[in-house]
């Protein structure tokens, strides 16, 4: 009866949303998202803005077609995992089965709303009044700040549907400090998650012991699974940081005074912050690009403080630890885009610019841009990172677009990656605006799959805007293929 | 804005008087004669199990037979609680020494949500709880002699327990390992020799194993079982040579796990660091394979890894002799 009753109220609210959508002023058309968000705000009574903040937040407005590494699903990133199980709870407010929560992005906005307000006591007409709950809903303050400061600044997007999506800037929104709890982390933004103490050595670094190097880690498991691992009395290890492959969130488990077990050698234990980063030595996918620059952000700011030189000497890998036998981060690990970072975000020589840009990358997803003739796909094994688009070759125009922010007018390396399948297009065109206008390049993606494939060096210009296209409009009836672009200085 | 509330409803104050009903009769039933159940404690947490009693688990169905929540499952675990006057002896009531078993449904649960042991009357049980209210597919093996079984759960994607120590009389502490060839295994080791029963349960979904004193002794030495290593073989004293694979699983730092031979002397034969399924979320199945050269008398196999903290080698030790 339950059901039927919510289901009934449901249909009304709905048709109520409907009408009022309907009552649009003209010039205000309302993609299907928007109605989305709006008929989930009033079914549940919260503010549909926040509601659309936590979805740009989440996924950029797009509804991913598979779970993030975290175990999160849809618009609304409602998560599954050995730790949380929001998707479960969603599933029992709404009485929306697991699946269809996990799939259809109307469903899954309102299992989003649903948790709001039931992390919401009351119902609040002041926005920041909700902070609390997006913190709870999302994993924490630094969730909800970001959520805040998406409303402050308002958004807009045309998402890979063809629909546009635009958030209005909230100007009285305002993100929040850290509480005391959590501002235990010694690096600005960190989430802090106390190893146990019988994992470390507990210290007054520098001055008992310099800190003079950083040892870089790769997980071998996930960064939930490390940092609670971490706070198990009996592990016998710790690393101060954890930095997460999807986001670059990072997590701090030991105070940098004191004296982690990372190493596998005492010595450099006592003089070292130990990094780990959340994937696996074999696998490059898991080194994203938000991973880089977050880990790079934290070690320039590592070594600013500590006065750490930012060189192959001083931060290191685990494998470069005398004595170890351990093997990461590993071949895959790109050391020079890696130290370029840290010295960009040290405020030092850029080292060369170098930038990735792939299709399905959450954080750069603001930098690639296809309609919804290029569908997804996550067939090929050889995908850089996520997933693909794809498309039949077509006469029209309807391009996948890549951003690149460069820093001064000047040659640069072009290189794309794609998964390969004798299925693919044989001669598919890739444009670069140079300095000169569109250069065109076609490339045979039934072969060279999975590398980094150079297309050329070309003079672009100073600048942030769309740099590269990947085109539908050739011949043959393979695949167009739309996966990932590098940009590298010359 | 409209905010939209559903008052509490006559079907959900139903729902409520019913759940504090069936609250207050467990409670009941638990003060008064509960089954002497313990939630498995963590071992990787070096967390001894707390002698705790949770909630009755149905028993005395036969194999693969599945119990529904509220049917008469529910009061013979009262029964199986108080003294029996014919405890189950190995051959009966379902107990068996079957190598194989199996059951479950495809895709009926993505985890583990709960491991609990329990004491009867003549047996000792495990509970592997999920998170959904049916069985997922499992296989049980059972080799003769061996002293343990192993069920394997192929859908199972996430686990919330990762092993513990029973101290029964009979069963003796489980293990739950990633399964390189996808989901996990939980192994349940036995102190001596056993017959098993398995029982499927619904609402939720728990798969009950149960283990029986079957006399005798085991065919081999159980495994070596050390904090963060396990080594299924070779076992103490076996002999070896040639080829050898060395195979167990471990929760070491970066799931790198070391095997060492050493011979009599202390010099090192062999040695071979392999990367195991998992250590972090799970324990993680490693193989390894050693060439091992002659050598007289009683060697070592040590398997184990670096010490995170200072680089010394911490793992369990496993007598062999040469079999050349």
């Amino acid at each position: 009866m339950r059901t039927t009753t919510a289901g009934l109220l449901s249909l009304l609210v709905l048709a109520v949303a409907g009408v009022c959508a309907s009552g649009a002023p003209a010039g205000a058309q309302q993609g299907a998202l928007e109605q989305e968000f709006r008929a989930a705000a009033a079914e549940y009574g919260v503010p549909a803005e926040l509601l659309k903040a936590m979805g740009y937040v989440n996924t950029r407005w797009e509804m991913p077609p598979e779970q993030s590494r975290d175990g999160g699903w849809g618009i609304m990133h409602l998560v599954r995992n050995n730790t949380t199980d929001t998707l479960g709870e969603a599933s029992r407010i709404t009485g929306i089965p697991v699946q269809r929560l996990m799939t259809d992005r109307a469903a899954n906005i309102r299992g989003g709303a649903a948790l709001l307000a039931q992390a919401q006591q009351g119902s609040p007409e002041d926005l920041n009044a909700w902070y609390e709950a997006v913190a709870e809903v999302g994993g924490g303050r630094l969730y909800a700040n970001q959520v805040y400061e998406t409303l402050q600044s308002g958004a807009s997007a045309t998402i890979s549907t063809g629909e546009t999506v635009s958030l209005a800037p909230h100007s009285g929104a305002s993100p929040q400090g850290v509480l005391s709890s959590q501002s235990s982390a010694d690096y600005p933004g960190a989430i802090w998650y106390p190893a146990s103490s019988s994992n470390y050595t507990a210290a007054n670094r520098p001055s008992s012991h310099p800190i003079d190097k950083i040892v870089i880690h790769v997980t071998q498991g996930s960064y939930a699974s490390a940092m609670n691992w971490f706070q198990n009395p009996g592990a016998g290890v710790s690393a101060h940081y954890t930095v997460r492959s999807a986001d670059g969130v990072i997590g701090q488990s030991v105070r940098e005074k004191d004296i982690a077990w990372h190493a596998g050698n005492w010595e450099y234990n006592q003089t070292s912050i130990g990094i780990e980063h959340e994937g696996f030595v074999d696998d490059p996918k898991w080194f994203t690009e938000a991973m880089y620059q977050s880990s790079a952000r934290l070690v320039a700011y590592l070594c600013k403080k500590y006065d750490i030189p930012i060189d192959r000497q001083h931060i290191i890998g685990h494998s470069e630890v005398p004595g170890a036998d351990h093997t990461d981060p590993g071949p895959y690990w790109d050391w020079d885009k890696y130290l370029a970072y840290v010295r960009q975000y040290a405020g030092g020589s850029s080292g060369g610019y170098r930038q990735v840009v792939d299709n399905a990358d959450i954080i750069t997803s603001g930098r690639f841009s296809a309609s919804s003739g290029w569908g997804w796909s996550r067939y090929s094994d050889s995908r850089y990172y996520w997933n693909y688009r794809f498309a039949r070759p077509k006469a029209v125009s309807d391009t996948a677009k890549y951003r690149f922010d460069i820093p001064a007018t000047g040659d640069y390396a072009i290189y794309a990656w794609w998964p390969s399948n004798p299925g693919y297009n044989r001669a598919t065109p890739i444009g670069i605006k140079t300095t000169a206008g569109w250069r065109w390049v076609w490339v045979d993606q039934t072969r060279n799959g999975g590398r980094w494939v150079y297309l050329g060096t070309f003079n672009l210009s100073e600048g942030d805007e769309w740099k590269v296209q990947v085109s539908r409009w050739t011949s043959g009836s393979g695949y167009v293929i739309a996966d990932a672009m590098k940009v590298v200085r010359r | 804005m409209t905010r939209i509330r559903h008052g509490p409803s006559l079907p959900l104050l139903s729902l409520a008087l019913l759940l504090l009903v069936v609250l207050s009769s467990s409670c009941a039933r638990q003060g008064a004669q509960g089954p002497q159940e313990e939630r498995a404690g963590d071992q990787g947490r070096g967390q001894s199990a707390p002698a705790q009693t949770t909630r009755g688990e149905e028993s005395a169905a036969p194999a693969g037979t599945t119990v529904a929540p509220g049917a008469d499952g529910e009061g013979r675990e009262e029964a199986s609680s108080r003294p029996s006057p014919n405890p189950p002896r190995a051959g009966e009531s379902g107990f068996t020494a079957a190598p194989e078993a199996s059951g479950g449904e495809e895709g009926a649960a993505r985890a583990i949500a709960e491991v609990r042991f329990g004491r009867h009357e003549g047996y000792e049980r495990v509970v592997i709880e999920f998170d959904s209210p049916r069985v997922p597919r499992w296989a049980l093996s059972s080799p003769a002699g061996e002293g343990y079984a192993r069920i394997y759960l192929p859908g199972v994607e996430n686990v919330r327990e990762t092993g513990g120590g029973f101290g029964g009389e009979i069963m003796d502490g489980y293990y739950v390992v990633r399964d390189p060839r996808g989901g996990f295994f939980v192994d349940v080791f036995a102190t001596g020799p056993f017959r098993y029963r398995v029982l499927e349960l619904e609402s939720p979904g728990r798969l009950a194993l149960d283990y029986a004193p079957a006399g005798g002794s085991l065919a081999r030495p159980l495994p070596v079982r050390g904090e963060r290593n396990v080594v299924m073989e070779p076992r103490p004293r076996q002999a070896v040579a040639g080829t050898l694979t060395v195979s167990g699983y471990s929760r070491n730092f970066e799931a790198l796990t070391t095997v060492l031979l050493r011979g009599p002397d202390g010099s090192v034969l062999a040695r071979e660091s392999v990367t195991a399924s998992d250590w972090s979320e799970a324990w993680g199945y490693f193989e390894a394979t050693l060439e091992v050269p002659p050598f007289a008398g009683e060697a070592t196999l040590a398997v184990g890894a670096e010490s995170p903290r200072d680089g010394t080698f911490r793992g369990v030790e496993v007598p062999v002799v040469y079999g050349g």
